[in-house]
């Protein structure tokens, strides 16, 4: 079934809870969900009525990331508010059974393969990762979500220089739309 | 509801896991309201898991994963889906709780059953 799902992230709440090391991340009100577990310490919410994407929560939120390579979060620490600006444009096509994700604007992009059914989306200009596809969605659209969530992970503690090309710059777009500075400040 | 302040459940592993009604209030259900009518769940997969693991990437935190049938989130009737009970073990503190519909990569080491 064809889908689209836009979705903007300006009214984020963090929740913080010192006591126990958890961050929630709300993006609105918070709002009865269901979540997607990557690996257990992350939980991506889903409203379940009308799918969208309504918060995230990190268990063990500071001692997950003193482990991150710390050059993926040094780079972010000048980056405020990016999660505001930040959009998520997910569209399913039937007749090409390929599911596109982007969270930029669309713009001139080229496609690079990252494995068998999965091609991100970079811009033209500044070869920026801007998105990615995933085709033969139908049969294989769950296998090649874990392995994108898999590949990210695994770049975000593995030792620095040791990841694909791909997987890094895919993790650092990621990273980049995280407010992560201000996360931070918020666990500090 | 709690009755009093704090709860303490002898979870399957062995663990006088503490669950404060203070901390359910303004942390677990506040980020996550669809627990409010499910706190008797919560404490049941506590007692009563279909499995413990050892947290991926935090060692000292314990998963208790069950699974549950019926479960109301929201207007939405999800007929099965996998309650995670997460406590941290230095305190048997309940740190947080969720219904997960997917689990990518897994939770983690079993601890129990062995």
């Amino acid at each position: 079934m064809a889908f689209v799902i836009e979705q903007r992230f300006e009214d984020t709440q963090y929740g913080y809870d010192r006591e126990t090391d958890v961050l929630y991340i709300s993006f609105g009100p918070p709002r009865p969900a269901v979540a997607l577990t990557v690996e257990d310490w992350l939980a991506i919410r889903i409203t379940p009525s009308a799918p969208q994407i309504c918060g995230l929560t990190i268990i063990g939120f500071k001692r997950i990331f003193s482990r991150v390579r710390p050059d993926l979060i040094e780079e972010l620490l000048e980056r405020i508010g990016r999660l505001e600006k930040a959009r998520f444009h997910v569209d399913y096509s039937d007749e090409t059974d390929t599911l596109t994700f982007r969270f930029e604007e669309e713009q001139p992009a080229y496609y690079e393969r990252f494995s068998d059914n999965i091609y991100l989306e970079r811009s033209l200009v500044g070869g920026e990762i801007v998105g990615f596809k995933i085709t033969r969605y139908t049969e294989q659209g769950a296998a090649a979500m874990e392995k994108l969530l898999s590949s990210m992970i695994e770049a975000l503690f593995a030792v620095p220089g040791t990841v694909s090309g791909p997987a890094d710059a895919l993790t650092r777009a990621f990273l980049e739309h995280l407010d992560i500075a201000r996360l931070l400040s918020i666990a500090a | 509801m709690l009755e009093s302040g704090l709860v303490t459940i002898l979870t399957a592993d062995g663990i006088d896991a503490e669950l404060d009604e203070d901390h359910w209030k303004t942390h677990i259900v506040k980020g996550h309201p669809e627990l409010t009518p499910y706190q008797s769940l919560v404490i049941e997969t506590l007692k009563h898991p279909e499995g413990v693991y050892r947290s991926t990437r935090d060692s000292s935190t314990r998963v208790y994963a069950r699974s549950c049938l019926g479960i109301l989130i929201g207007e939405t009737l999800v007929e099965k889906i996998n309650l995670l009970v997460f406590v941290r073990e230095k305190n048997a503190f309940v740190v947080t709780a969720f219904f997960a519909a997917v689990m990518w990569r897994g939770l983690g080491e079993r601890i129990w059953p062995l």
